[in-house]
């Protein structure tokens, strides 16, 4: 037996041979006895798996993968609003962070957004109000001495002494002109009543100035106290906001967790009750139509059946009892009687038992 | 030959691409799909109903989880049943229960509401399981994926990531021990 042959064979069983090897196999096994042998059983062997029926996934199956992936779908969405976004930028992400972990990522972020905001607009204020003061500050030391003395207000009428003349002398002032000196006198008088109105005008607008200037920035200190005030007041709101959200949200987390939890819980229940039921039902069925025989073996079978259904399916259980049932009063009443009368109606009945049975209990699963 | 059993990759990629965008309900489509397949391959493998509706379930889990590793110009069913496949294994050797064996299971035939049939059927199925069983992990691989999930020897090698006479040769060996070991338990 060779490899060739070995590669014709299952190239044949596999239905991918060309006719030139169907050929050449079908040669083979006329001059091959052995190879005739091995390319039946194989060919045996593929029908049989063939027939082999597929068997049906569990019907929690999809339940119970969808409602982990609603889950985990749910934890992303938190982390990240938009999912429709590359791979390469969805992998950058934690791929199974906890509910918890999610919340308590949510509220650092909510936090630090806080506390930003509280800093960067704090910062403003300072700045505002630090600038006002400083102004407040140039505008009372430019201003000079307040308030102002007279030996200080002196210095502003110098200018006035620039226009006074020298004392008039015997030589070029008549005695007779004695009025232009009175005048001139008069005139320097003036000048001087003019500086000191300057100056105190000057005083006056210096001070209002630097009042104005100290009344800003006392403002602005009232206000920034306010403003500490009323963010550390809005700060502490918003992390008990926070706080709130975190807690209500871990609760509603739990809560989907228990429900799910106990929806299980129901399901197995009832599934164990109802195969329960079912196996019951069977087992009365076999015994009103069937011999005593059958009525031994249903209860066996149902026993076992029992012990075993957890939420496997009561149908199989009933099946399997109703059918063993059936067998074994089928073979008892063969082996019983030679009569192939009785044979048949033993049959019959316990087929037909084992029938209405395994309906009875099919439409109880149903129900 | 598997593409023709559970539909185009085109449909495939199309709901991916919809739960992408955050469309569960595509998701749901593919689970609907693809649970029996899956199902069937971890009950093969395993042997047992309740590992293999764990596994199963894992599968679906592990889909979602390394779908930003999936590179779709490989069809998506190759993908899915690697992960399928490598989850048995890791199962196996985890647990090493190989030669348990789990006779209660329902079946998908259509014809299984007469309970005769039925009973044939679980008959064989029984009997089919405790030969693989018996047989080695790659062969029962091998096996389960060319007969009970229709995969062509190409998808089979995509799927276990071998060439295909090396596919070809596993399952010439596969085929012959498990049609001894069927004459036996018959």
């Amino acid at each position: 037996m060779t490899n060739d042959f070995q590669y014709l064979i299952h190239q044949v069983i596999d239905d991918l041979a060309t006719a030139e090897e169907r050929q050449a196999l079908a040669k083979i096994v006329r001059e091959d006895e052995t190879v005739a042998t091995e390319f039946e059983q194989i060919k045996q062997l593929s029908a049989t798996l063939a027939s082999v029926p597929a068997l049906a996934a569990p019907p929690e199956l999809h339940t119970a993968v969808m409602s982990q992936i609603k889950n985990k779908n749910t934890s992303q969405l938190i982390l990240e609003p938009s999912v429709c976004v590359a791979p390469a930028a969805r992998s950058q992400n934690k791929k199974s962070a906890s509910t918890s972990q999610i919340i308590f990522s949510r509220m650092e972020t909510v936090m630090s957004e806080i506390k930003k905001g509280f800093f960067s607009s704090t910062m403003n204020k300072v700045l505002v109000g630090g600038g006002v003061a400083a102004v407040a500050i140039i505008a009372v030391t430019s201003g000079g001495n307040f308030p102002a003395s007279s030996q200080d207000t002196v210095g502003t009428i110098a200018p006035a002494a620039r226009y006074r003349s020298d004392q008039s002398v015997t030589a070029n002032v008549q005695p007779s002109a004695s009025g232009g000196a009175s005048s001139a006198q008069i005139s320097v008088n003036t000048d001087n009543a003019a500086a000191n109105s300057a100056s105190n005008a000057a005083d006056k607008s210096a001070a209002k100035g630097a009042l104005s200037s100290a009344d800003k920035a006392a403002m602005d200190a009232a206000d920034k106290t306010a403003a500490k005030g009323a963010l550390s007041s809005a700060d502490k709101a918003a992390l008990d906001a926070a706080d709130k959200a975190a807690a209500k949200a871990a609760d509603k987390t739990a809560a989907k967790g228990a429900l799910s939890s106990a929806d299980k819980a129901a399901m197995d229940a009832a599934d164990k009750a109802a195969a329960k039921a079912a196996d019951k039902s069977a087992a009365k069925g076999a015994l009103n139509s069937a011999d005593k025989a059958a009525l031994d073996a249903a209860d066996k079978a149902a026993a076992k059946a029992a012990d075993k259904t957890a939420a496997k399916g009561a149908l199989n259980s009933a099946d399997k009892a109703a059918m063993d049932a059936a067998d074994k009063a089928a073979a008892k009443a063969a082996d019983k009687s030679a009569a192939k009368g009785a044979l048949n109606s033993a049959d019959k009945a316990a087929m037909d038992a084992a029938d209405r049975a395994a309906a009875k209990a099919a439409s109880k699963v149903a129900n | 030959m598997a593409a023709n059993v559970i539909g185009t990759d085109e449909q495939d990629q199309a709901l991916l691409s919809r739960y992408r965008c955050g469309d569960v309900d595509a998701f749901s489509s593919l689970v609907l799909k693809y649970q029996k397949p899956v199902y069937n391959a971890a009950f093969r493998v395993l042997g047992n109903v309740d590992d293999a509706t764990d596994i199963a379930q894992i599968v679906f889990l592990r889909v979602v989880e390394r779908l930003e590793s999936y590179d779709s110009q490989y069809r998506f069913f190759s993908w899915l049943y690697r992960i399928a496949v490598n989850e048995a294994i890791d199962f196996l050797r985890r647990t090493s229960r190989e030669d348990e064996l789990d006779e209660d299971h329902e079946y998908a035939a259509p014809d299984t509401a007469n309970p005769e049939h039925r009973y044939a059927a679980k008959e064989l199925s029984v009997c089919v399981q405790a030969a693989l069983m018996k047989l080695k992990m790659n062969e029962r691989i091998v096996i389960t994926l060319r007969h009970f999930n229709d995969c062509s020897y190409s998808e089979i090698a995509e799927i276990l990531a071998l060439d295909e006479k090396t596919v070809k040769s596993r399952l010439f060996e596969a085929r012959r021990r498990l049609s001894g070991l069927l004459k036996n338990l018959s």
